[in-house]
């Protein structure tokens, strides 16, 4: 089946987001090596955007066969109505699934220890959701080593650290 | 007006093989297929892969629906909360991913 016709016909299910991350993530530092910084980057937040979607769709229940975007819609409107609520900036606004997080731990009794919780905001919120956005896919950003090295090391945290956020 | 919940119907052949895979699952017979693959990450993380020919016409949705209704039945609550990725796939598509399941 040709690829458009085979996404169309399978939506992303929980599962798919976490390969995909992870493939993301080894092309971000294939990019890294051949010091192609900007597409290392770009890649790098798309994967850190999948392991906290996974993240905070688990934390609403859903399965690894749940559709990405039915759960989103699910998640959408419990966080619009939670007091006080959670808004976003668009589809891929890390910060937003950041409070997510943070706000279905709490419902459920669970906080996150301070200290986690502290590099989680560091790590995303003040981290890669400041230096990353889709919207560099549509021109040069000329980014350096030094800015890709930085993005890395919060997808790297993100990477390593995400299955604490739903345990 | 009453309220009802609904959810809908699943297709026979999706309990069908469901029932097929858990019986699989728990008893792990000599068939060639289903094969069913566990990997157990480093934080104890599970990742399920099942190959199946009898599936190829599910939608991968429903392919992780049916790896996940099989699972209740044979893992425990814990065990099952810790599977994170249910990727149902034929014998080709797990060829193109990579996967050594043969």
């Amino acid at each position: 089946m040709p690829l458009r016709a085979f996404v169309k016909a399978n939506p992303e299910t929980l599962s798919d987001f976490l390969l995909a991350a992870d493939d993301r993530y080894r092309e971000a530092e294939e990019l890294l090596l051949a010091e192609e910084y900007d597409g290392c980057v770009y890649l790098l937040g798309y994967a850190a955007e999948m392991w906290l979607k996974k993240s905070a769709i688990t934390l609403d229940g859903g399965r690894p066969n749940a559709v990405v975007k039915d759960a989103l819609a699910k998640l959408q409107d419990k966080m619009s109505t939670a007091v006080p609520p959670i808004a976003k900036r668009d589809w891929h606004d890390l910060s937003y699934f950041v409070e997510c997080v943070l706000r279905l731990r709490d419902d459920a009794g669970k906080p996150l220890p301070l200290d986690f919780e502290r590099e989680l905001r560091q790590q995303i919120s003040d981290g890669l959701d400041v230096d990353w956005a889709v919207a560099m896919r549509y021109r040069r950003c000329a980014l350096k080593g030094p800015d890709a090295w930085k993005a890395l090391g919060n997808a790297w945290w993100m990477k390593t650290n995400w299955t604490r956020l739903i345990i | 007006m009453p309220v009802k919940s609904y959810s809908r119907p699943k297709p026979p052949e999706q309990s069908r093989l469901t029932d097929r895979l858990a019986s699989e699952w728990a008893e792990q017979t000599e068939a060639a297929e289903p094969v069913i693959l566990e990997e157990t990450t480093r934080d104890g993380i599970v990742h399920v892969f099942v190959v199946w020919s009898d599936w190829a016409s599910l939608t991968r949705e429903q392919r992780g629906e049916i790896i996940m209704d099989a699972a209740e039945r044979v893992k425990s609550k814990d065990q099952l909360l810790k599977i994170t990725i249910a990727m149902g796939l034929t014998p080709d598509e797990a060829d193109r991913f990579g996967i050594t399941w043969r």
